[in-house]
């Protein structure tokens, strides 16, 4: 297992630059942000937290494509398939894998485009610390739509579509939490302990139905 | 009859009654024109193999 | 399969001797016309009963548009719920028609759900003042629809029949698990956002003289649904057959020697 990690750990940050890509993707959301709405500072401190949070999900939902895409086009994922182990515990695997390239990085970018807009430290603490625990559920349920998508051309955007739906819940309890920490009588246990309940609970969905769906396929 | 709803109740009314209308007139339009499809296929000597039962060999 | 065989006696037989595809067309073709009529009926009820209802002291003669909002949401809803146990049906008990059952319906739901969207937008303009409200039941339904384009878009992409019936039924199912949640969540998201001003569509306890209407119409509703989906997946049988015979064809066309090619 650990062995698998590491392999796609090696692939992530050596092929394409794929991690690379996501937070140029993220830097590029937020930068855009202030064309749109002004340069107001106050204005985006106030959005800070809910467009750092959109802008990590479209960048997670966008490199979603790369989690079974290249096992697959280079013949591996049939081997990966066969394999003696459990399917759900290598897609587990695999999740993590492509969150620890993919959505970590986001993370460790966010500080800097919390600067970008204007936010109080605690501000970025929080959202830093909601997006640590949600951007893991939207690998994992997530990986359900990439198993089935994995041989559509074009597939990565009909498998942002199809989540989409899916991880409203995690962006609206990640950004609730957000502010819940830096206002006043917004609560923030409740909406980060649903959060945490929500990342377990795809965690265990996601892997499962992912890898049924995998085995299946005799693509 | 409605007053000044009028303007918010009849578009309601219209607008579901033309989705409902273009929905059957879909299905219909599609129905006959699988039905001739249909028909041209078996006039031209298409058979399903569900209609020959014991002669046709699978050329699968 | 011969028809004398079943998988089990009594009550499921008949379950599976509708997965004939012959058998269940010849059921359709009596059963769409008798559900059509009924519709109709209901329809005429229903539609003579809330026009004739009183207006309502709070939300006046826009109520009318409740008889066709509620109707089409539940409608919509109720479509998902089909499509989620002909999922079950196509990845539990592997049922031939279940994934029929799954594309002929998804337009229908797309369908009602823009239904419901709309005439709930044409409610809430006189009620609230504005053309869409971000309250929970709404959004939800915006929700479903996005859910159920999504679906139709997948079920477009995928060619190969086995896989795509696969697909599409985990996706279904994927979001039947969900719809709790997302629907849980988006409650949550607006009861701390709702800003004072705006009333609540609360549920007011509803007199008789609007719930005899609403009912009707929903039970029409429900009844139209049926009927239409039944037309769908007659058609989607079809299909199917017009592409098995084509390829026999082009298989047949293919094994001939040259020269006997015409």
């Amino acid at each position: 297992m650990i062995s698998l990690l590491l392999r796609d750990m090696k692939l992530a940050f050596r092929v394409g630059g794929g991690a690379l890509t996501g937070i140029l993707f993220f830097l590029v959301v937020v930068t855009i942000v202030p064309f749109a709405v002004g340069p107001d500072l106050n204005l985006l401190s106030k959005i800070g937290p809910a467009i750092l949070w959109i802008a990590a999900l479209l960048a997670s939902l966008l490199g979603l494509d790369r989690l079974f895409q290249q096992d697959r086009e280079d013949g591996s994922l049939d081997v990966i398939i066969i394999q003696p182990r459990s399917i759900t515990a290598i897609v587990f695997i695999k999740c993590l894998s492509h969150w620890l390239a993919n959505g970590l990085p986001l993370i460790i970018a966010t500080p800097i485009f919390g600067l970008f807009m204007n936010m109080e430290p605690l501000a970025i603490g929080a959202v830093l610390v909601t997006l640590l625990i949600g951007t893991p559920a939207i690998t994992f349920i997530g990986a359900v739509g990439a198993a089935v998508t994995v041989s559509l051309p074009r597939g990565g955007l009909l498998l942002a579509v199809l989540i989409l739906p899916l991880v409203i819940p995690v962006l609206i309890f990640g950004v609730s939490a957000s502010y819940g920490a830096i206002q006043d009588p917004a609560p923030f246990t409740s909406p980060f302990l649903i959060l945490c309940a929500l990342t377990l609970f795809f965690s265990v969905l996601g892997p499962i139905t992912a890898g049924w769906m995998l085995s299946q396929s005799t693509d | 009859m409605f007053g000044d709803h009028a303007a918010f109740i009849v578009p309601a009314y219209g607008v579901s009654f033309i989705v409902i209308l273009a929905l059957v007139i879909w299905l219909k339009l599609q129905y006959s024109n699988r039905q001739r499809e249909l028909a041209l296929l078996e006039q031209s000597g298409i058979k399903r193999r569900a209609d020959k039962p014991s002669e046709e060999t699978s050329d699968r | 399969m011969t028809d004398t065989t079943t998988k089990s006696a009594g009550f499921w037989a008949w379950f599976w001797d509708l997965a004939n595809p012959t058998r269940f067309l010849g059921i359709a073709n009596w059963l769409i016309p008798v559900l059509a009529t009924i519709t109709f009926i209901l329809l005429g009820i229903g539609l003579y009963l809330g026009f004739s209802a009183p207006q309502d002291y709070q939300q006046g003669a826009t109520v009318q548009i409740m008889f066709i909002h509620v109707p089409a949401s539940w409608t919509a809803m109720m479509c998902y719920s089909v499509m989620s146990i002909s999922a079950l049906g196509t990845l539990v008990w592997r049922h031939p028609l279940a994934d029929v059952s799954i594309r002929a319906a998804a337009p229908l739901g797309a369908a009602f759900t823009f239904l419901a969207l709309i005439t709930g937008s044409l409610w809430g303009k006189p009620m609230w003042g504005t053309w869409w409200v971000w309250d929970a039941r709404l959004t939800s339904v915006l929700i479903l629809f996005i859910i159920y384009m999504g679906l139709i878009a997948l079920a477009r992409a995928i060619e190969e029949p086995t896989a795509a019936a696969r697909s599409l039924a985990i996706i279904t199912l994927i979001g039947f698990i969900n719809i709790p949640i997302i629907k849980f969540s988006v409650d949550w998201w607006n009861t701390l956002h709702q800003p004072a001003s705006v009333s609540r569509l609360a549920k007011p306890a509803m007199d008789a003289v609007f719930l005899y209407p609403l009912l009707t119409m929903a039970l029409a509703y429900t009844t139209l649904f049926f009927t239409l989906h039944l037309m769908a997946m007659r058609n989607e049988i079809f299909r199917r057959r017009i592409r098995s015979m084509r390829m026999s064809a082009a298989r047949k066309f293919e094994n001939q020697p040259v020269g006997k090619r015409n």
